[in-house]
């Protein structure tokens, strides 16, 4: 009796497989990843379109009732010093440009979303820009003045040169 | 001695666990499977319509319009491509100069949409908007963008954008 292997052993040796079947898995990863790999894009573009009125354009801004109904322009006047917003011919908010980048983005979101909430209509506006001003500052500023996600300013922005003031 | 409390050398080495010798797949999957995730969350099906060279660095913004299809004018301060052709100009005379307008990049877009506005009457699908995509380097200055946007207007390219990098894209 002592040769015979107990039947608590023999059951013992049985093996049952409780892994999954990972090579498919790995193939399949395999293939799709080469795949996002090529379609992928990690920098992504994105446009920005400028606004140019034309003649039939410049007369179709109706504004709604209840609001300030008369038309006025509005710009921002971006120079390597200086920053500042204007209604026709005042001066809303003027301040200077430290360092050559550091602008006070935030102050002239706040005081054109003042102007929008007045005139809510209003879409446009013009950036005055000297030509000194780099590529980059203008679209900070352009993005301050578009406004941001839901809190939408003024999106149809005009470039135009800034005129320098004799006095 | 009796056998029964002292187990046999022969007995102790067959319950030893047998050793494996299969690779560690599971720590492979996982890397798979972050790298799958990571790459689906930046996966464009549209593909990339704007090429840029490896020295134009564009500046970031928060507009999210996706590009479409248009004229593309590539502009540094040492280079002026439409489309992928490079055009002789000195870009540092143009520059400093009093004048608007430029005229080998005039000419050339001339001839484009002179081109894309016959293509526009063969084919009534097809319509010329005057779309043109410009992406300059961020330190240009302003006095040489200008001249672009301008000469692309005289030369009937009206819908002009600008790209950028999406910021936190």
């Amino acid at each position: 009796m002592g040769f015979a292997p107990s039947k608590r052993r023999r059951g013992s040796r049985q093996h049952v497989s409780t892994e999954l079947p990972i090579i498919p898995f790995i193939n399949l990863f395999m293939c799709i990843v080469p795949l996002l790999l090529v379609a992928a894009s990690f920098q992504k573009v994105s446009i920005l379109s400028l606004f140019l009125p034309t003649v039939e354009e410049a007369s179709i801004s109706v504004p709604s009732p209840g609001s300030d109904m008369r038309d006025f322009t509005l710009a921002v006047v971006v120079s390597t010093t200086e920053l500042s917003l204007r209604k026709d011919d005042k001066v809303l908010l003027r301040s200077s440009i430290l360092g050559g980048n550091k602008m006070d983005l935030p102050a002239l979101a706040a005081k054109l979303a003042e102007v929008k909430a007045a005139s809510s209509w209003k879409r446009d506006i013009i950036l005055m820009v000297d030509g000194a001003v780099l590529y980059d500052t203008i679209i900070q500023v352009m993005d301050a003045v578009r406004g941001e996600g839901a809190q939408e300013l003024f999106p149809d922005v005009s470039l135009a040169d800034r005129v320098v003031e004799v006095r | 001695m009796a056998t029964g409390h002292f187990p046999s050398q022969r007995g102790s080495r067959k319950r030893k666990k047998p050793l494996e010798g299969g690779l560690i797949l599971t720590s492979l999957l996982d890397v798979f499977v972050l790298l799958v995730f990571f790459l689906l969350k930046s996966y464009s099906a549209e593909g990339v319509i704007l090429t840029l060279p490896n020295d134009l660095v564009l500046p970031a913004s928060t507009s999210l319009t996706a590009p479409r299809v248009a004229v593309q004018v590539m502009l540094t301060e040492a280079f002026l491509q439409v489309d992928g052709v490079g055009l002789d100009v000195d870009l540092r005379a143009v520059e400093t100069g009093n004048e608007m307008l430029i005229p080998p990049l005039l000419d050339h877009l001339k001839a484009l949409a002179s081109q894309y506005q016959a293509i526009a009457e063969q084919n009534q699908t097809v319509t010329f908007t005057g779309d043109l995509i410009l992406a300059g380097d961020r330190n240009i200055p302003f006095r040489l963008l200008k001249k672009i946007l301008y000469t692309a207007g005289q030369a009937g390219f009206i819908n002009q954008s600008l790209a950028v990098y999406q910021k936190g894209g």
